[in-house]
């Protein structure tokens, strides 16, 4: 009864944890445009990460991560 | 990157405007204020009589008649320490995710394996937001040159959000700083503007190519007194000092 209980509990939490990650992934990302909309600047060479990295690269990197991890934690949270 | 090989960033580069004194003289550049005029660069021609309305061009708060010049944000240096974490993280995440399959047993108890399996997932989750969060700020922070000020943008995704304006009018001396190998190396510094008001100065850390950028803001600068001068460009319309919305 307490092993069920306190594993029920742990996947709740794994899931809390999971959800939360993705709702602050899109709000971050939400926010980020929202921003870069009211500065609008051409980009070039000289301004951007190392020369050659755009932000939508990052943005692109930073959702994929995420859904990745997720699948990822599963593994090892379901390894035993 | 030598500073003599940086071009001018943006395509409405202000120098590309044409100038009165290309054209046949006529009655408006007859007159002795734009005789004057003509002998200066097309720079204060294009301030004085701005040929595009630029009212929030750009960004929000820009004045009909500012032209941005330049941009930058800081130099990548300041994102260096935490890719070196990034990677260290990932190593740490793969070889845990090799070796735990061997090391852990069928004997192992899994209430505590999972329990201490869901303390290094919020852990890395947590690291994970942190680490993009932290790139995705550096591109908000910026440093804009444009023919009547600059200004530092410094803000983040979420618990920041300061702007300062310097007029450039206000600006008394600007030094550039880079000491150091590593500095001398990668080409950043920091400029220090020295004002005219009680703001004593004010220090802009990590600039990439501090030359390039020390050059331009004392172009401009002079540029711009000089076009004041002309104009009698009122203070109200000047934009504000300093501000923090």
């Amino acid at each position: 009864m307490h092993y069920t209980l306190y594993m029920t509990s742990l996947w709740i939490i794994f899931g809390i944890i999971q959800v939360g990650s993705i709702g602050l992934t899109l709000l971050s990302l939400q926010r980020l445009y929202s921003y870069i909309r009211r500065y609008r600047f051409s980009e070039s060479k000289y301004t951007l990460l190392f020369g050659f990295i755009h932000l939508r690269w990052i943005t692109f990197a930073y959702l994929s991560i995420m859904i990745a991890w997720i699948a990822v934690s599963y593994g090892i949270f379901t390894i035993i | 990157m030598d500073s003599d090989f940086v071009k001018p960033l943006q395509s409405h580069d202000m120098d590309l405007e044409p100038s009165v004194q290309d054209g046949p003289k006529t009655p408006s550049n007859a007159n002795p204020v734009n005789k004057q005029l003509s002998q200066t660069p097309r720079l204060i021609e294009s301030v004085l009589e701005p040929p595009i309305d630029n009212t929030n061009r750009n960004f929000n708060g820009q004045q009909k008649n500012e032209t941005v010049l330049c941009f930058s944000r800081k130099h990548w240096i300041v994102l260096l320490p935490h890719f070196i974490m990034f990677v260290i993280f990932l190593i740490l995440v793969i070889s845990f995710v090799a070796v735990s399959g061997e090391v852990i047993g069928p004997t192992t108890n899994p209430v505590l394996y999972r329990s201490f399996a869901l303390i290094l997932i919020a852990a890395a989750t947590y690291y994970l937001h942190r680490f993009f969060i932290r790139l995705l700020n550096y591109y908000l922070q910026i440093i804009i040159i444009t023919n009547f000020r600059v200004i530092q943008l410094d803000r983040t995704l979420f618990f920041q959000r300061n702007m300062d304006s310097i007029d450039l009018s206000q600006i008394q001396d600007i030094i550039f700083e880079r000491h150091g190998i590593l500095k001398t190396i990668l080409n950043y510094g920091e400029i220090v503007i020295t004002l005219s008001s009680a703001y004593a100065s004010k220090t802009i850390h990590y600039m990439p190519n501090p030359e390039y950028h020390f050059r331009k803001i004392n172009k401009t600068k002079r540029e711009y007194i000089i076009a004041r001068g002309l104009a009698k460009i009122p203070a109200s319309e000047a934009p504000a000092g300093r501000e923090v919305p």
